[in-house]
């Protein structure tokens, strides 16, 4: 055995509070090694020609980097041995920056641990095994989940790339929250009126199929070969015979039917088309306000209907769709108001939120774009805008900014002064933040242009006196209490994950973080991968992010997903799980603990039942290995005996 | 609490005042909800009191600055006692005697200072509950209280007792 060590310097990141110089001469002692050395940067293109050298001079067949996480650079240097003609599976990675010199106290200290860290590696290595990836086929379609902006733009990229795409949706129609959105800052465009041709497109390309009204049920498979199963929820309408005519709307008896397009700014009726420019354009029934399923009878809507779309006995109905990548588009939510009892926690009615503000702005809105407040239907004359309504607010489990609040405040109260004339808005900030492009000009322009006052500090109560509400906090760079008489106020809600996050997260097996926003691979050097093959995120459903961010994740989720199918085959890891059929009992526990249903059930030629792993399907995670009673599941790569190297080369036995 | 009712209190509209620290800091106190708390409300109802919708409930009184800076703190009683009557109150319920104390005893010297005409009787909210299970107003210390609430429970008679009625709180209750 002719081991190679390569201590990195990373600069100083690493030499700075370990001598690497002593971890090399330490390791030099060790059986099995050959050379060791160490280097400024061995991930720098000469620092990898070094490795390739030392092979072929030293005669090397394994070979030991003690650097950074293997996350970092694992691949690298795997890549780096195969071309120097040795199976990357010999390579391995002592990780003496993250686990030792960025946390570990003293030099002296370090330098120990770095040591006992590459005998660790040298043991395994000593150990490891030549293993080959084997390719398969992929298929080239991709599944896009959500469909705003974000998710309409991947649709559209990968669509235009010549990929087959599928879109689900869970409302009855595509838009998201963008559709809801009056104006745009900082251009005040029309939201709905740049967003309605990107619908239509997303409508009409021949390449995309879109399952409105749809949830995911189940995801099986892994990258280049998902299969995702899809229930199509009951609309209670038949969309084929569904014209979007509206009759059945307008002659539903049902009046107060909460409407969920317009976050409840008025009712709407329990048989609904959400929004004018909605598609696809057809009805739906919420049985949760139909008189046809809350008292079981009525069926006014049958009787209108022209076409005879009505059907009350419509049930969940299941797709199979098999795609080869999946963009997770799925958006955020909003804080409840609720959780903001000192706000009056959605008790008054003129105290409401951002984005029910934007639906009383819109011309398409409840109130054709007049702003009247919802208490009296009178137009306010004094408008309090709350920013940070939860936002970073430890005490209520939102520690993050919300980052759109700051910029649609300002829009907001810019769109009041144009809408009434005269009125005086107010603006209690924690921080303005305003750090994209033309944005810190625009919320100025609100201040210096509008006359929009803003207070900087945070408002302890609303509470109604007579019929205004009173709006108490505190301004904390004139050190004194204010108080405000408001007609309405508006609260900048903080942005939430997205209701089901949690749970669609762990059907594709990607993580989420304490929030239940979705975790990219790497914050900056991966930031639309998840650590799932295959899989992708864009727009909000990775954190709160504004229109241009979420469009540019949509493209960049779908070049991710476009680059990933380019290929005809794909190769797979092969540090997978492998049964040794001679000691597994056939007991099959393992099938019931892994977790991605990799292992299934066989019977050998002699009639032995055994576990047999699905090598496509396996992740490498190792649950099977820890379960097996009798260690007949090992997982390649980091088998028992591996493993135990390593134990025994830190213990010294 | 329901069951136990007596007698109807018609005359009473009464303002729920929980004070600023019963409930608070959440943690220590582990009572109610910090910001909008209702146990009082429900016992209040529990007793077929009228209540008033009132914001006020926590807002600080000033109480424990009566010596220091007694302007500030009759700045603050008048606006608790303004709130309450412009809620529609004519009684205020307290469960604290330091609130119960300020806002009784204080309400001339708030009158002298600002100009103003409050005449607004405090109760405790159990003395609320014993008038409803028909007690003496003797027996309830209300004759100890300095701005009197006689007028307000002159016309209190002996509840109707309504075919169902005393089901129907049962009812509530256990919903």
């Amino acid at each position: 055995m002719r081991v190679g060590v390569f201590i990195c310097h990373c600069g100083n990141n690493i030499a700075g509070t370990v001598d690497v110089a002593r971890v090399a001469e330490e390791t030099r002692k060790l059986p099995g090694v050959a050379y060791a050395t160490d280097y400024m940067y061995t991930c720098s293109e000469p620092g990898q020609d070094e490795i390739k050298q030392a092979i072929v001079r030293e005669g090397l067949n394994r070979v030991v980097v003690a650097a950074c996480s293997p996350r970092m650079h694992e691949l690298t240097f795997r890549r780096t041995v195969e071309k120097a003609g040795l199976n990357r599976y010999f390579f391995e990675m002592a990780n003496i920056r993250e686990h030792i010199s960025w946390v570990g106290e003293g030099k002296e200290a370090n330098t120990q641990k770095a040591i006992e860290a590459v005998r660790m590696a040298v043991a395994k290595a000593i150990r490891n095994r030549p293993l080959v990836s084997s390719s398969f086929k992929v298929n080239k379609k991709v599944l896009v989940i959500g469909a705003g902006v974000a998710g309409m733009q991947a649709a559209l990229d990968c669509a235009d790339g010549g990929l087959e795409t599928i879109v689900v949706e869970r409302s009855p129609s595509i838009a998201g929250m963008m559709a809801r959105l009056d104006k745009t800052f900082p251009t005040i465009d029309c939201s709905i009126c740049i967003l309605g041709p990107k619908m239509v497109d997303v409508a009409q390309h021949e390449r995309i199929r879109l399952h409105a009204y749809s949830e995911i049920e189940d995801v099986k498979g892994y990258v280049g070969n998902y299969q995702v199963k899809i229930r199509k929820k009951p609309t209670y309408v038949d969309w084929k015979k569904c014209t979007g005519c509206g009759a059945c709307m307008e002659k539903c008896p049902t009046k107060n039917a909460y409407d969920r397009f317009n976050y409840g700014v008025a009712p709407t009726r329990a048989i609904n088309i959400p929004f004018p420019q909605a598609i696809p354009k057809k009805a739906t029934i919420d049985p949760e306000f139909c008189r046809k399923f809350t008292k079981g009878k009525c069926g006014v809507c049958a009787k209108v209907c022209p076409t005879g779309a009505i059907n009350y006995e419509m049930t969940d109905e299941f797709v199979t769709e098999e795609v080869g990548a999946i963009i997770v588009a799925t958006g955020y939510g909003l804080l409840d108001q609720a959780k903001l009892p000192e706000y009056g926690g959605g008790r008054y009615p003129d105290v409401i939120s951002g984005i029910q503000y934007e639906r009383l702005l819109n011309a398409s809105g409840p109130t054709a774009g007049h702003i009247q407040r919802p208490s009296d239907g009178a137009e306010p004359k004094a408008v309090v805008f709350v920013s940070c309504a939860g936002s970073r607010d430890k005490s209520i489990g939102v520690p993050y900014c919300s980052n759109f609040c700051c910029m649609y405040i300002a829009k907001q109260a810019i769109l009041t002064s144009d809408h009434i004339p005269g009125s005086q808005s107010y603006v209690f900030y924690t921080d303005i933040r305003a750090t994209g492009k033309g944005y810190d000009e625009f919320t100025r322009r609100a201040q210096e242009d509008y006359g929009v006052h803003y207070i900087r500090g945070r408002v302890s109560r609303i509470y109604p006196k007579g019929n205004k509400m009173m709006v108490k906090g505190a301004d904390t760079l004139l050190g004194a209490q204010v108080e405000i008489e408001a007609d309405l106020v508006v609260l900048a809600t903080a942005a939430v994950a997205a209701p089901g996050a949690r749970e669609l997260a762990e059907k594709l097996h990607i993580s989420y973080d304490t929030n239940g926003f979705y975790v990219e691979s790497h914050p900056k050097l991966r930031p639309v991968e998840t650590n799932t093959a295959g899989v992708y995120l864009a727009g909000a459903a990775q954190g709160p992010k504004d229109i241009p961010a979420s469009v540019a994740q949509g493209s960049a989720a779908a070049a991710k997903a476009l680059s990933l199918l380019s290929k005809d085959m794909i190769e797979s890891d092969p540090a997978i799980s492998k049964v040794n059929t001679r000691a597994c009992t056939g007991c099959l526990k393992c099938l019931s603990t892994c977790p991605f249903q990799a292992i299934k059930e066989e019977t050998l030629r002699d009639g032995k039942r055994v576990a047999s792993v699905i090598e496509t399907v396996c992740a490498g995670c190792g649950v099977c290995t820890a379960t097996c009673p009798c260690g007949a599941i090992q997982l390649e790569h980091f088998t028992d005996n591996q493993l135990l190297a390593e134990v025994n080369a830190i213990c010294r036995i | 609490m329901a069951r136990h009712v007596t007698t109807s209190l018609p005359g009473l509209r009464i303002a729920p005042y929980y004070g600023c620290i019963l409930n608070r800091p959440p943690k220590l106190a582990c009572f109610d909800d910090p910001e909008n708390p209702i146990s009082m409300d429900r016992i209040l109802a529990a007793a077929g009191v009228e209540g008033a919708d009132f914001a006020f409930k926590l807002e600080c009184c000033g109480a424990a600055f009566g010596v220091p800076k007694k302007e500030m703190v009759l700045r603050l009683t008048a606006k608790v006692l303004s709130m309450a009557v412009d809620a529609g109150a004519n009684c205020i319920a307290v469960a604290c005697p330091l609130c119960q104390q300020n806002l009784d005893l204080r309400q001339g010297q708030v009158n002298a200072a600002l100009g103003t005409s409050f005449d607004i009787p405090i109760l405790y909210f159990s003395q609320v509950l014993g008038l409803a299970y028909g007690y003496s107003p003797e027996a309830l210390g209300i004759q100890k209280h300095i701005v009197s609430p006689d007028g307000l429970i002159r016309n209190r008679s002996p509840k109707q007792v309504e075919a169902g009625a005393s089901g129907n709180s049962e009812e509530k209750e256990t919903a």
